[in-house]
């Protein structure tokens, strides 16, 4: 994401960050060509004690905003992994323009035998399956911001 | 050519206008058009939206195709015998999955990147198209079952039908795009399966919530693990989206039974064990199969998702674990299911084969 030919700097994690994604999937016609997706997906980077929620409704990303671990757990699911995994995905979708053949966000959820996406309702966590194109664009595009990791 | 006088005549003078009905126009139950109207929402017109405070009913004596709202005439041919009660083929996110489905749909000729297919080791190439042949292979099944029981699907309840027509075209995506992917890199369509008795229960259904609670939640469950350990062991980014496409597609299927299942069980709650004795049915077959370590559906695919897992021949041992983590996950994921749609117990009464692989159940 460019503003005035400078690209968008973001720290991860951070409502900036994730806000940078949001503006760039809205204003994105190939995201929208996907379909509607609707789900309240929650992050939880709990190494970090950090906890948002990302509203997807319609054609767009409609909000996020940092959260509670106790809301997060009511979201339809919640993607879970500690700091330095989020680091390893981010960044391979940076190095990549997108996330490489082991990075994808279904690869990562097989790979840890407590999943990647996590739910408390069997039927909600299939949204992360059945919207599964929509989060992996709304992640990819996360390689157009300059992201840093603070320490 | 000349024309006749009479001929003439009859091209020049207006005809008497026949008589009208015109009864329609002012129905003697008084319905008046009234200024409310519908508008589209951040989805567009929805059938939610133009359905929104529309009573659905929980009975039906409609055997014409008399829309749901439309006024009934006398003397209309039947044409059909559907279920009368709305339990017996209604789920209440019919509408939103139909509407999903539209705007979801794919091309298996230009959104799949099949450039970015290469010529693989011939192991894991075979192996991919032997999972490819029995995927194709399954697409029959999930297209034609759908298909069988659209006539017996009441136009009371039409959202069902919608929903299982755009089941019919997904499994025909599903079924085109496999054979594609087995013919792009010189592999081919491998060893037809033995179409082992699982798959062909669903085929032999003889009610709509028996095909439902078979196929959407039990079949396509394990396929939807199935498409994503495929997206898991992919060599290739069209192979990645291939798999990560058709498991979008799936878990609409997926979500339609266990939403119908839930609504079978909270207004039907007399069909309790009947719906165990579907699934003792169907979960027998596949407990041998993990017995003994081969596929009902075919004995060769279980050994090319380990031949994919593992990267190759050389790493047998790798494979068969990974195949196991993903086995265990299925399982589990088909129990926190039928925990939504209102069937906890079935975590007892589970094969005890398939039961080995449960986790504790959560607090």
């Amino acid at each position: 994401m460019t503003q005035g030919g400078v690209k968008t700097r973001a720290s991860f994690p951070s409502t900036e960050w994730f806000e940078a994604v949001r503006s760039l999937v809205n204003s994105d016609e190939q995201y929208r060509r996907i379909g509607t997706c609707d789900a309240v997906v929650g992050v939880k980077v709990p190494d970090r004690q950090k906890y948002y929620l990302l509203t997807f409704e319609a054609f767009e990303c409609s909000e996020v905003k940092e959260s509670t671990e106790q809301e997060v757990d009511n979201a339809d699911f919640w993607l879970e992994a500690p700091f330095e995994k989020w680091k390893e995905l981010i960044t391979n979708v940076k190095d990549n323009g997108k996330a490489d053949l082991h990075h994808t966000l279904n690869t990562i959820d097989l790979e840890d035998p407590q999943g990647f996406a996590r739910s408390r309702d069997g039927y909600k966590r299939d949204l992360f399956y059945r919207f599964n194109q929509s989060f992996q664009y709304f992640f990819d595009l996360s390689s157009k911001i300059e992201t840093t990791f603070p320490n | 050519m000349a024309i006749s006088p009479d001929v003439l005549e009859k091209l020049t003078t207006e005809e008497d206008l026949p008589e009208l009905d015109l009864s329609w126009l002012n129905p003697q139950d008084g319905h008046k058009v009234t200024a409310t109207r519908v508008r589209p929402g951040r989805r567009g017109l929805t059938l939610d939206e133009v359905e929104a405070g529309r009573e659905v009913p929980e009975h039906s004596i409609n055997y014409s195709l008399r829309p749901r709202d439309a006024r009934g005439r006398d003397n209309v041919p039947r044409a059909g015998m559907y279920y009368p009660s709305k339990s017996d083929t209604w789920s209440e996110n019919s509408r939103l999955l139909y509407e999903e489905a539209v705007q979801r749909q794919w091309s298996s000729a230009t959104d799949i990147p099949w450039n970015t297919i290469e010529p693989l080791p011939d192991d894991l190439e075979r192996a991919m198209c032997q999972l490819c042949t029995f995927l194709t292979e399954v697409e029959f099944i999930a297209g034609d079952a759908p298909g069988q029981w659209l006539p017996k699907i009441n136009p009371d309840y039409y959202e069902t039908k919608l929903f299982l027509l755009t089941q019919i075209m997904d499994e025909a995506r599903h079924l085109d795009v496999f054979r594609k992917r087995a013919l792009a890199n010189g592999g081919g369509l491998l060893s037809e399966g033995q179409s082992g008795p699982a798959l062909r229960s669903i085929l032999d259904a003889k009610d709509f919530t028996e095909m439902s609670a078979i196929m959407h939640v039990f079949a396509e469950g394990f396929v939807q693990s199935l498409f994503r350990t495929g997206e898991y062991i992919s060599q290739n980014e069209a192979e990645k989206t291939i798999y990560r496409l058709c498991a979008q597609d799936e878990s609409r299927h997926l979500g339609f039974g266990v939403m119908h299942l839930k609504y079978v069980v909270e207004s039907q709650p007399w069909r309790r064990e009947e719906l165990h004795h579907y699934l003792d049915q169907v979960e027998g077959p596949l407990s041998l199969d993990i017995q003994f370590g081969t596929s009902a559906a075919t004995p060769f695919f279980d050994e090319a998702i380990i031949i994919l897992a593992g990267g190759g021949r050389k790493n047998i041992d790798v494979g068969v674990q990974r195949l196991l983590a993903v086995r265990r996950r299925q399982i589990n994921e088909y129990m926190h299911r039928l925990d939504v749609a209102g069937l906890p117990e079935r975590r007892d009464r589970m094969n005890v084969v398939l039961k080995a692989f449960l986790d504790p159940p959560a607090n």
